[in-house]
């Protein structure tokens, strides 16, 4: 079952990122803040909940290829130590990626240009939260559907930029994915655009 | 129809406590099932494991066992190229299993997940769905199960359209169950008790929970399920909550330790317990010597008024229901355009711009002369379901329309409205006996409108009669008083304000469209305001109205604050003491701006004013030192982000108040600072706080945003002059091009420093290329350029 490569879409990813996470990457999670201040912040949270949306596609994809330091996934050569140790014990990559669409993401730079910069930064960790949440969900869902064979996903997840997973091999990955189709663009520095979209790659095992 | 001590299925729950079998996957994995083979082939192929496993599970006590089919649909076969076996293999397990049972146990039909999400979640059709399940469950009921068990579900609208299929297509008892985590969710984000509701309503038989956490968890979720359900209730935990060590997932809990559980969960109203993973035969025999002990707690005989989303519940009654009106492309021709060239944004602003302002329900109305209603309705339920998550109210007149919408909403809806006309009922019953949702009961019966209240009054008894015969209770309905123009009849408001009190007084929950009462009269919002207290004294539960309007929503919660239906004042102290707060607590402009209260800072610079002090004073002598003094607290780590951010925007509230209205004179010209994110990178939020702050502190900033090329930054120095250029990059590809900007100015001849940040840089980076300096962050960016230009 792993060898097979369906790719699985996402129009809407449901996730609530909690105010805990929100406010740590804020840098404040442990801050008590003025009560003011703090209802501020759970009124503009409950704002961001219908402001975002986000989307995604995942696929498995063969491991042809697993040593030390080099991984292979669907003919495409990754050179990451770190990768290969992450998929060591895995069957397949499991490779997936969530955006929020542009439309949304323009609201934190709206609420910048508008003067309302605490609803621009809380907008912004809510947005980064809430695509790394929504790619929680996909993993969710697929080891929901690998369960019952036995199977399951690796407990991390992997991003190119991270470790010693240069940030270049995120247009692998984009092809793979073919994330154009989420109106998902890659520039030459291999950032993506939206902003707030990711890409991961986890083992089937 | 098999029986069990002489009781069939669903006469055994209302006598005892059923017990289930436990986890049958794990124990055919222990028999050499490997990974990542087809389980239902691997059983078909080893018969013996499969019926020694559920024999054993007889002989510990289970009452009731499940056919090893869990993943048997099309969908799931379909990885393994079974797509076309589903029959086949679900009649052959079913047989084994029924086989294994004999007469000891009753057998349920297993079925759970496609592994993909319905639209609008995924891209499997809700039809599509449901066909998938009915292919699956009719070969399970010719194969002669007992019942239908729809398990482990992470998705409500998918349980709902396997709920829907079984009941399609056999007469067996339907149990469904769910799957919270550890915070009592579903994975897309329903409550225990809105699943309950959302599945009775789908026409579950059982409701209940199993798997992912263990019994401890799933005490106050079966507390929760229970209180709302009008079925029995199943629960199979985990032996405790799963733990991963080497790549094996474990649970921990002892089968001594599970039985101690089972006592809480029946009290709290299991009917049917069993075990999910972890658990073997021990661990049932352990909850078949516990039940024998306990009775089982009956359920509530009707569902309750309550209508869900795909999250959350509203209760009908226990506080006023707003139900959000705009949703109605009458005399709204922006509407109608969008709805006609198939955009629905225009329907999700109405929707979310409703919630935020305090709408309970979403009405919605998408009837078009020429357009296609139920493709329309469909979509819009689609997008509004998961979007602005309140539940909704379906807006029609056409029984098909509100047929579909029924069937594709995921949650129990409102339906909106059955008249009380002979035919109107005849053609809705059917419905909302089918799908049980809350509807709107308008007491127009054949021959009319009725004018006076006692005529009313008549239709809602002749009414109710059909309704009750159909085995529909009072829970299920809002009587719409039917508010009509006091313009055209005086006394009409108050005919409709004693339906509404004879409606209380008999058990009847109400709901008014409460606009309609002011047609024709000037300043309309003052006849609703009142209209909806003066109704609400009467009991009202809930009205068809514009959340949008501030006064009608200050006076709903005033007024439910008065009728007691606002405990300890909690909504009421929410929306109006907030508001008064930040009036009292700023004594300075100082405080106002340590302390981001940006509300009042007008008025105290007005005082300021007043006492005789200088608007150049109160920047220079107040404002910016209480701006220095919060950039201090943020280095000490005593303030955090957003403290910094709050007052800069209360700074920003006070500096432009000062410019409209006194046109302050800064002490000395404006030092220009020019600041972009580098070419290639596309992260500005940094860079935009760094803005805020700059201007703040009286730079004058030109900023040209991000993904600048280096000539563009250059140009633009040299064209204004620029004392700074600030530049930020968020990784270490784009930081290189910040050394080329460097260069560039350097080349140039610019006087310019030149200051870089982002979360990659550092200081030796910055050193390293040649930058005048280095800022952690925005405040340190703004202490750094003020070094700078000493």
């Amino acid at each position: 079952m792993a060898e097979r490569c369906a790719m699985e879409v996402f129009p809407f990813l449901p996730f609530v990122p909690d105010k805990k996470t929100v406010m740590r990457r804020l840098g404040s999670q442990k801050a008590s803040l003025p009560a003011e201040l703090s209802d501020n912040i759970d009124a503009l949270l409950r704002q961001a909940e219908s402001a975002f949306t986000a989307r995604g596609k995942a696929a498995v994809f063969p491991l042809e290829h697993l040593d030390g330091v080099h991984v292979s996934i669907a003919g495409a050569v990754v050179e990451s130590a770190m990768l290969a140790r992450l998929l060591e014990k895995s069957c397949a990559a499991y490779v997936m990626g969530a955006s929020i669409p542009a439309r949304d993401v323009d609201k934190i730079s709206e609420a910048m240009r508008a003067g309302e910069g605490l609803k621009a930064i809380v907008f912004d960790a809510y947005a980064s939260e809430f695509v790394d949440g929504a790619l929680d969900v996909i993993i969710a869902r697929k080891n929901e559907a690998l369960r019952r064979t036995g199977q399951k996903l690796t407990k991390h997840r992997f991003s190119p930029g991270y470790g010693d997973l240069d940030i270049a091999y995120q247009k692998v990955f984009y092809d793979l994915l073919d994330m154009r189709t989420l109106d998902v663009t890659i520039n030459e520095n291999y950032l993506l655009s939206p902003e707030k979209s990711v890409i991961a790659i986890a083992g089937v095992e | 129809m098999k029986t069990i001590d002489g009781l069939a299925f669903l006469d055994f729950l209302k006598k005892r406590i059923m017990v289930l079998d436990g986890a049958t996957g794990t124990a055919l994995q222990r028999s050499g099932m490997g990974p990542g083979v087809c389980p239902e082939l691997f059983a078909l192929e080893h018969p013996g494991i499969l019926t020694d496993v559920q024999r054993r599970y007889i002989d510990a006590g289970a009452q009731a066992i499940y056919t090893f089919t869990m993943g048997a649909n099309a969908q799931k076969l379909g990885e393994f190229g079974l797509q076309r076996d589903v029959r086949r293999i679900n009649a052959e397990l079913a047989a084994l299993s029924v086989k294994a049972a004999g007469t000891r146990a009753f057998v349920g039909g297993d079925v759970s997940s496609t592994g993909s999400f319905l639209a609008p979640l995924g891209d499997l059709d809700f039809e599509q769905a449901v066909d998938i399940y009915r292919e699956q469950i009719s070969a399970l009921a010719e194969a002669g199960v007992d019942f239908i068990v729809i398990e482990t579900m992470i998705d409500i609208q998918e349980a709902r359209a396997a709920v829907i299929a079984a009941k399609e297509c056999c007469d067996l008892p339907v149990v469904a169950s769910m799957t919270f985590d550890a915070h009592g969710r579903t994975l897309t984000g329903t409550s225990p008790a809105a699943a309950a509701i959302t599945l009775i309503s789908a026409g579950a038989d059982v409701v209940g929970l199993n798997c992912s956490t263990g019994p401890a968890e799933m005490v106050p979720l079966v507390e929760a399920m229970k209180a709302v359900s009008s079925v029995p209730l199943l629960v199979k935990p985990n032996a405790g909550m799963p733990r991963i060590e080497n790549g094996q997932t474990l649970f921990d809990m002892s089968c001594e330790q599970f039985r101690t559980y089972v006592k809480p969960l029946c009290e709290a109203g299991a009917n049917m317990v069993g075990g999910c993973c972890g658990t073997d035969p021990d661990y049932i025999r352990a909850v078949s010597h516990e039940v024998v002990s306990l009775s089982p707690v009956p359920w509530r005989e009707d569902m309750p008024a309550a209508l869900t989303s795909v999250s959350d519940e509203v209760y009908i009654g226990k506080s006023f229901a707003v139900i959000g009106e705009r949703i109605n492309p009458t005399g709204k021709p922006k509407l109608k355009e969008a709805l006609r060239a198939g955009h629905f944004y225009e329907v999700l602003d109405m929707a979310l711009e409703q919630k935020d302002n305090g709408a309970h329900i979403l009405d919605v109305n998408v009837g078009l002369p020429g357009a296609d209603e139920m493709q329309l309705m469909k979509k819009a339920i689609e997008m509004l379901s998961v979007r602005a998550k309140l539940p909704l109210s379906i807006d029609s007149s056409n029984p098909d329309v509100i047929e579909k919408a029924l069937r594709v909403y995921p949650g129990r809806a409102l339906v909106n409205s059955v008249s009380a006309k002979a035919e109107h009922l005849k053609a809705l019953l059917p419905l909302i006996r089918r799908y049980k949702p809350m509807f709107i009961l308008l007491p127009i019966g054949d021959s009319g409108i009725p004018q006076t209240a006692e005529g009313r009054i008549a239709e809602i008894k002749a009414a109710y009669k059909a309704i009750a015969a159909a085995g529909i209770g009072k829970d299920s309905i809002l009587v719409d008083g039917l508010v009509m123009a006091v313009s055209s009849d005086p006394k009409a408001a108050k005919e409709t304000l004693k339906v509404v009190r004879w409606c209380t007084e008999n058990g009847f929950h109400t709901v008014l469209g409460i606009s309609n009462g002011s047609f024709g009269l000037p300043e309309r919002r003052f006849l609703n305001a009142a209209y909806l207290v003066m109704a609400m004294g009467c009991g009202l539960s809930a009205a068809i109205m514009n959340p949008n309007d501030k006064l009608m929503m200050d006076l709903y919660c005033a007024a439910q604050a008065l009728t007691e239906r606002d405990e300890g004042f909690a909504q009421y102290i929410r929306r109006f003491g907030e508001a008064q707060a930040p009036e009292t607590e700023a004594a300075s402009v100082t405080d106002a701006i340590l302390t981001g209260k940006k509300k009042t800072i007008a008025s105290l610079i007005d005082a300021e004013i007043a006492g005789g002090v200088t608007p150049e004073a109160i920047i220079n002598d107040m404002i910016v030192p209480a701006l220095r003094k919060v950039g201090d607290l943020y280095e000490q780590r005593v303030y955090y982000l957003p403290q910094l951010i709050y007052s800069a925007e209360a700074a920003q509230t006070a500096f432009g108040y000062l410019e409209r209205h006194f046109s302050p004179a800064r002490s000395t010209a404006k030092k220009k600072v020019v600041m972009a994110t580098v070419k290639g990178d596309i992260h500005d939020i940094g860079k935009n706080l760094v803005v805020m702050l700059m201007k703040n502190h009286g730079f004058e900033v030109i900023d040209l945003g991000k993904d600048v090329p280096a000539q563009t930054i250059v140009d633009t120095a040299k064209q204004h002059d620029a004392d700074v250029i600030g530049l930020s990059a968020l990784i270490t590809t784009t930081a290189r091009e910040m050394e080329k900007v460097v260069r560039m100015v350097r080349e140039a001849g610019l006087r310019a420093k030149v200051i870089v940040g982002g979360a990659v840089i550092t200081e030796d980076y910055a050193r390293s290329i040649g930058a005048d300096a280095y800022a952690p962050d925005a405040a340190g960016a703004v202490k750094t350029v003020t070094r700078l230009l000493e």
